[in-house]
């Protein structure tokens, strides 16, 4: 270590680490928690390769899509594996998110009846606390797009749960 | 949306199986030692973190102020733009875009090229006038859909929520203010929507009568042009678990200021005995317009050429290195109309914007997209950083 970059890259490690994983932890289905590691591992690589790109009033936004890139490509290698791989029925540690809100069907529900980018910004909320701001890194859109999208998530969503709990 | 938010993370399984990071130094010394970093970048990026730098520091001298007055134009106040902006396609990112890997380099069309000398050389901004009480705004706005309840006050959203069950939300978390309008049942769940209707829908004329009456009793400053019909039926589940359907019909209108379309829509949905089931707008006033001088067209692609070099530095790097990392845009035609964006002053203006319509080929396949770059002459716009720049899109 000594150089600024290695520097750096030792610090978004130590710092970011932890969130990146639970980012993909919370994704991480149909992969194993056994792919974990690996995951959070090659993510640190592209971060590495391209640490000049991080921006420094956003380092974890950023490295969060970066994950968000290697999750989709380890999830398209799941789908190439073999017929016989891809029947095995999930084991209890592989619950999806979507299996862990069963706890609260209505919600369950609701989340279930967002369209994909209202309930993945939702989400980067709630589960990942990401504020406009990040939202806005994250999704490569202004800050003020990202408040408006968001707020018309949580409208649409405040009412899909309106809806099911008035049934 | 507390209470919502609350019962997410509740539900958050990371908060039940929290990832803990091992041997991180390990791991920091397996990649730094396995891989090279960023570190062989071209002298040309150099170069261009020098151009960025000093635009930084040059925009930091003259955009100090507010608003700070340009030289070559006494009457005009250079617009001190508050928002990060980067040129984007007119759709949000979706899941399915890697955004961060992709490149794109715009190419004009000999078409948008002889368009460019025609062009005008002003055109006019305007000042959004945004209602000061939020909740007296949201009481209004109700009342105009016949709602009259107490005001819920959450963070920016004002709810006003009839006894019928009807209610109107106002939203102030974007430049421009939004309103919605449900009534009671159904509650509108756009996931669940089909494109067609097995039943004899009102005509275009008695929606359109009817969507002018409510645009008219909201008295904005704007107008509604363009209508857009679409029919859908919304599926629900009743009390009982059976399967109930609901058909629907919208018009849906660009919102136009003094004869220029924005970016902001308003629509209004009837079913099939023409009640008013679902709304939503802007709400906002204008002053009168201030004339900036306008950058031609094909200077407009060259600044979304440079800011998408601004913003892949160096060469992309696809997480998976089969994908394209660099797409090729062929812009045909350049519109223009007003985005949203607000100022370092607080205030939100309508600024005119080229809005390009082109194909992207990727895969084997071209996708038509647009994207949009302000209009007015760089000169008299002061970004707050050098990266790129977009419409809010509300």
């Amino acid at each position: 270590m000594g150089a600024p970059d290695e520097d750096r890259f030792a610090r978004l490690v130590h710092e970011h680490s932890n969130a990146v994983g639970n980012y993909l932890r919370r994704r991480l289905y149909p992969l194993n928690l056994s792919d974990l590691d690996d995951l959070v591992e090659e993510t640190m690589i592209v971060v590495w390769r391209r640490i000049d790109s991080v921006p420094a009033d956003a380092e974890l936004p950023w490295m969060l899509g970066v994950a968000r890139n290697v999750l989709r490509n380890a999830r398209r290698s799941k789908n190439r594996r073999s017929a016989f791989e891809s029947r095995l029925a999930p084991t209890p540690n592989d619950a999806s998110a979507e299996e862990h809100v069963t706890a609260d069907e209505s919600v369950r529900n609701a989340l279930a009846s967002l369209p994909d980018d209202d309930r993945e910004i939702l989400l980067l909320n709630a589960w990942d606390g990401l504020d406009t701001h990040a939202l806005g890194t994250y999704f490569v859109i202004s800050t003020n797009a990202a408040a408006v999208r968001l707020s018309r998530a949580q409208h649409r969503f405040r009412e899909l749960l309106n809806e099911a709990q008035v049934r | 949306m507390s209470d919502i938010n609350d019962r997410l993370a509740a539900l958050d399984p990371a908060a039940h199986d929290t990832y803990q990071a091992r041997n991180l130094d390990e791991m920091i010394s397996r990649i730094v030692a396995s891989s090279p970093s960023g570190a062989a970048r071209s002298t040309w990026w150099q170069r261009v973190q020098l151009r960025i730098a000093a635009t930084l520091i040059l925009g930091t001298l003259i955009g100090a102020g507010t608003v700070a007055i340009v030289v070559g134009g006494p009457s005009l106040a250079a617009l001190s733009i508050q928002t990060n902006v980067a040129r984007h396609p007119g759709t949000f990112a979706t899941a399915n875009t890697p955004q961060l890997y992709e490149e794109t380099h715009f190419v004009p069309a000999p078409s948008l090229t002889s368009s460019s000398s025609s062009s005008p050389a002003t055109s006019p901004s305007f000042k959004m006038k945004i209602p000061h009480d939020s909740a007296r705004e949201a009481v209004h706005l109700a009342s105009i859909f016949h709602v009259v309840g107490a005001v819920d006050h959450s963070g920016d959203d004002w709810t006003v929520a009839s006894s019928s069950g009807a209610s109107l939300d106002y939203q102030t978390s974007g430049a421009s203010p939004q309103w919605y309008y449900s009534s009671t049942t159904p509650k509108i769940a756009p996931a669940t929507a089909s494109s067609s209707t097995d039943v004899a829908m009102p005509s275009h004329a008695t929606l359109t009568k009817d969507a002018l009456g409510y645009l008219k009793n909201l008295g904005f400053d704007y107008s509604a042009v363009s209508p857009v019909y679409s029919e859908s039926t919304v599926s629900t589940t009743s009390a009982n678990g059976s399967p109930r359907s609901q058909s629907q019909e919208e018009v849906s209108y660009t919102v136009a200021v003094h004869g220029v379309d924005t970016n902001q829509m308003v629509s209004f949905s009837v079913d099939a005995h023409n009640t008013l089931v679902y709304a939503q707008g802007p709400a906002f006033g204008v002053g009168s317009g201030t004339n900036y001088p306008l950058q031609s067209p094909l200077d407009g692609v060259n600044a979304l050429n440079a800011l998408e070099r601004a913003a892949f530095p160096s060469p992309a790097v696809g997480a998976n290195a089969a994908e394209p990392v660099t797409l090729h845009a062929k812009l045909t035609s350049a519109s223009i109309s007003l985005g949203t964006f607000r100022l370092k002053n607080g205030t939100t203006w309508l600024l005119p914007l080229y809005t390009y319509s082109g194909s992207v080929a990727q895969k084997n396949q071209a996708t038509v997209q647009t994207w949009s770059e302000i209009a007015i002459t760089p000169s008299y716009v002061r970004l707050s950083s050098s990266e790129a720049r977009s419409v809010l899109n509300n």
